[in-house]
């Protein structure tokens, strides 16, 4: 999953146009094109599917309010969107009443309404455990690694988004890993 | 704190195991079609449809000044009609 506005720059900023004057239409395409990112984003920060759905929504309510207003600085509109999930993310976890999180398992099965097979039950206990261990790291560690992994962007495209040179998001990106092999060796995860 | 020496063959096995793990997900798409059920629902207005519906409220808001201040002259107006109609009225009587 890679930033692809920068692929077809024209259409993106004429939808962005477009939609900033009311244009349904072109907010869909908009739509479509970015949900999925910013679910899987919101996903796992939180940890939790509900949550992830209740704040994807919010992220997207929020764009369409404030486009008229949107202001095209050169960065993709990916950018502008992780940003506003970023900070709904960070009030959500301020918010420690709404903290009670949904196991990743349960929670795929309550959506699935059967229990899980064995390997996906692994696997999911696997991410658990590991969005656990991401989630004692800062704000900012914690989306570099789910932009580099989950979403699968570049340095660069990680650091338009952040608003951070490209040399910037490699140096806390190497300094990541290494803190994070520490807490999975505490873990016994690796 | 973290170990000084690190090889470069350790930190590919924790991308490698990162990248097994942090996997993306498919959101649930009945979520995906009511979120975008409600989000082109709700009617949005162009800047030129709010103009032309600020004219049009200005219109229909004139309109109802209007007919109220009408209204309200109407008895008055009438009785104006009717003294007027009877002062063209008398003069002629005095004469017959």
């Amino acid at each position: 999953m890679a930033v692809d506005s920068n692929t077809t720059p024209t259409s993106e900023i004429e939808l962005i146009q477009q939609a900033s004057k009311g244009d349904q239409e072109a907010f869909g395409q908009l739509y479509e094109r970015y949900v999925g990112r910013i679910y899987n984003y919101i996903y796992y920060r939180t940890g939790n599917s509900h949550e992830a759905e209740d704040l994807t929504a919010r992220v997207f309510t929020r764009a369409m309010n404030h486009l008229p207003h949107y202001e095209d600085r050169g960065f993709p509109f990916s950018a502008w969107l992780y940003r506003i999930a970023h900070n709904l993310v960070a009030n959500w976890h301020r918010d420690s009443s709404r903290r009670e999180e949904v196991d990743i398992d349960k929670a795929a099965e309550i959506r699935n309404g059967d229990p899980l097979p064995e390997a996906e039950l692994v696997q999911n206990q696997e991410v658990e455990r590991l969005i656990r261990v991401l989630q004692r790291f800062s704000p900012e560690r914690q989306q570099l690694v789910i932009l580099k992994f989950v979403e699968g962007l570049s340095n660069a495209e990680i650091g338009q988004i952040m608003e951070r040179s490209e040399g910037a998001v490699k140096s806390l990106y190497h300094r990541t890993l290494l803190a994070l092999r520490d807490e999975l060796e505490r873990e016994g995860q690796i | 704190m973290s170990r000084l020496t690190v090889s470069d063959e350790e930190l590919e096995l924790l991308e490698k195991h990162l990248a097994g793990t942090l996997r993306p997900v498919n959101p649930d798409p009945g979520f995906i079609g009511n979120l975008r059920k409600r989000l082109y629902v709700k009617p949005r207005s162009s800047p030129e449809q709010r103009r032309q519906a600020g004219a049009l409220l200005l219109l229909a808001f004139g309109l109802l000044v209007g007919a109220a201040l009408v209204l309200v002259q109407l008895p008055r107006v009438s009785r104006l009609f009717k003294k007027a109609s009877s002062e063209e009225i008398r003069p002629g009587r005095a004469f017959s």
